[in-house]
């Protein structure tokens, strides 16, 4: 009694995963794998996303501040920037070089400058968003893969039941469980995937369009600009 | 794609994090909690001893049920396969039981007289003790002895042919063989019918080879060659079936398997349930209910005074009662609905002393069968009823 019992008992997670099949514990592993690498993207994403906003933020502060945009662009554009500065620098620097040639024609200045936010939001949108697609792949396969472990165990543990001839619940018991264990891990990595997600892409979406409406604010200033530089030339001219 | 780097933790913190809660599932799954072990419950029922008997009461005008064939539920297949022993594994098994199991009386007459001379001294025995199923055994050990002739000398290669020569040879107790012989064929048959044959075969060969010795028949010894190597043929047949079979014996010696299944037979059997012969629930008809509470409640009447003015609320006591045989009171009366009102409680009290006073009840006798009906009432006092 006291063997069989202990022979039978023998359900640590370990042992759940030492006996399965191997297809099973390839799936097990592959999920696990998964999990990590989903906990790694959430993390790094969040970090990046909390940092983005928080320079968002002070740019926003120093841009309002009443300095001039010229010490600005020359204190930003020595170091490496994020989001709203790198818009910002861009937009500069097109501005500066079609003023560096110049009687330089400021008909396409306006259109070029908006061109040029655009490209920029989006490669920053790009930034913040790659590798959220790998949650979303997650949260919506690994269930599913999860339970092919599942089934392919129960089918060897069934087949294994039709070889010994015995059918009690301590012999099947054991296989069950080692399947079982296969969907919880699915489930394991898929459920903070699919949450993770949707936090990360709403937060993503949100300074998607804090960024748009600082281009939007912005070219409007520089198109200000244009247009007193255009009456200044022509009363020079006139 | 992932980076190790101090800007994006994720993949360490991650991987560490994973690190940690395997340990801890490794820790916290290690043993799994087993079950309490909790008995089955079985829902029991309590029956009273007069539910128990309408139970088993049964049908009293049944005819007495006739020795039934054993009971079988189904008409069996095929006929019940038999095994087919040898001779001698036969021979061996068998007699041991029969003695002590079946007549005592024959064995003691006949396994004297018959181990010293095989023939001669048996057959006015043997006449006597033909009905008896069990007669063959007591001639084999005779048998086995002579084996030695029985080589020399083993004519028949069937039995039924072997018995008609003898016929013929007019020695009296040849003659009284002959008919046991058959009928032990025939009492055999039903359940060996193999066995039965060997053994016959082998009863007359002895015989044969007896006759041989004393008459010398020339015939006999020309067929003699002929039926050996017969009989030889056969000794092997024999054997070959005799091999030790572990499986039949326990299928043979178990009543019920794992599995049972239901017994079957040439005929399908099934014998109505009867009841117990000694059971007996009879029941009160409700006229005789009427008679017995008019009984009890002229009695009580008498007993019961009570002048007391009938208030507004309706208040009608109950009194639990158990009377014995003869209708005493058993233990205390029980008033079951105590009253709220301190004014109801003289009539209470007044249904009580009722009760007591007329301790001795006159239950008439034809009532007697029916106690176990009438042994425990609730008696209700209606002040209004009895003042009527």
């Amino acid at each position: 009694m006291e063997g069989t019992l202990g022979a039978s008992t023998e359900v640590s997670l370990w042992s759940m995963f030492w006996g399965a099949h191997f297809v099973v514990k390839l799936v097990m592993v592959g999920l696990l794998v998964a999990s990590v690498w989903c906990w790694a993207i959430i993390i790094n994403k969040t970090i990046l996303l909390a940092r983005t906003n928080k320079a968002m933020d002070k740019f926003e502060e120093s841009f309002w501040s009443g300095n001039s945009l010229e010490e600005l662009y020359q204190s930003l554009s020595a170091k490496p920037t994020t989001a709203m500065a790198s818009l910002f620098v861009a937009a500069m620097r097109e501005w500066k070089r079609s003023f560096a040639n110049a009687g330089a024609a400021f008909m396409g200045l306006q259109a070029r400058i908006e061109k040029v936010l655009d490209v920029s939001i989006a490669r920053e949108v790009e930034r913040l968003e790659s590798q959220l697609l790998v949650l979303a792949s997650v949260a919506s396969a690994g269930p599913f893969v999860g339970l092919f472990g599942t089934v392919w165990g129960i089918m060897t543990s069934f087949r294994s039941i039709a070889a010994s001839k015995n059918t009690s619940l301590a012999v099947v018991a054991p296989g069950i469980a080692e399947a079982l264990f296969a969907t919880a891990i699915g489930l394991f990595a898929a459920i903070p995937a699919l949450i993770f997600y949707n936090i990360l892409q709403g937060k993503v979406a949100r300074s998607q369009a804090r960024m748009e409406s600082f281009a939007d604010e912005f070219s409007s200033i520089l198109s200000r600009q244009i247009d007193h530089h255009v009456a200044t030339e022509r009363d020079r001219a006139a | 794609m992932l980076k190790l780097s101090a800007t994006e933790p994720g993949v360490i913190v991650s991987g560490m994090a994973h690190g940690a809660i395997l340990l801890a599932a490794l820790i916290g799954f290690s043993d799994a909690k087993q079950f309490d072990n909790v008995q089955e419950t079985v829902p029991v029922e309590v029956l009273t001893d007069q539910q128990f008997n309408e139970i088993v009461q049964g049908e009293k005008t049944a005819p007495a049920a006739k020795p039934q064939p054993p009971r079988a539920d189904k008409v069996a297949d095929t006929p019940e396969p038999k095994p087919t022993p040898a001779k001698q594994e036969a021979k061996v098994d068998v007699p041991t039981p029969p003695p002590s199991l079946r007549r005592i009386e024959e064995p003691e007459e006949e396994d004297e007289p018959d181990e010293p001379a095989k023939p001669a001294p048996a057959p006015p025995q043997r006449v006597a003790a033909l009905p008896p199923p069990r007669p063959p055994e007591p001639p084999k050990p005779v048998a086995r002895p002579p084996e030695p002739p029985k080589a020399e000398a083993i004519e028949p290669p069937r039995p039924p042919e072997r018995p008609k020569p003898e016929v013929k040879t007019p020695a009296p107790p040849k003659a009284e063989e002959k008919p046991k012989v058959d009928q032990l064929a025939k009492l055999l048959e039903a359940k060996k019918i193999e066995d039965a044959r060997a053994a016959d075969a082998k009863k007359a060969a002895d015989k044969a080879a007896a006759d041989a010795k004393a008459a010398a028949d020339a015939k006999k010894a020309a067929d003699a060659k002929a039926a050996a190597a017969a009989k030889a043929k056969a000794a092997e047949q024999a054997n070959e079936k005799s091999k030790f079979d572990a499986g039949a014996i326990a299928q043979a010696l178990s009543k019920d398997t794992a599995q049972q299944r239901p017994s079957t037979g040439r005929t399908v059997n099934q014998v109505a349930a009867l009841g117990s012969p000694t059971a007996n629930a009879p029941r009160m008809s409700p006229s005789l209910w009427g008679q017995l509470d008019g009984y009890m409640q002229d009695q009580y009447k008498q007993c019961w005074n009570y002048l007391g003015l009938t208030s507004g609320q309706k208040y009608v006591p109950q009194i639990r009662v158990q009377f014995n045989q003869s209708g005493g009171l058993v233990g205390q009366p029980e008033l079951l609905n105590r009253p709220s009102d301190p004014n109801l409680r003289s009539l209470a009290e007044s249904a009580l002393r009722a009760v007591k006073k007329c301790d001795p009840l006159r239950i008439p006798a034809q009532y007697a069968p029916y106690y176990n009906e009438w042994k425990a009432r609730i008696l209700r006092f209606d002040p209004e009823e009895m003042a009527g």
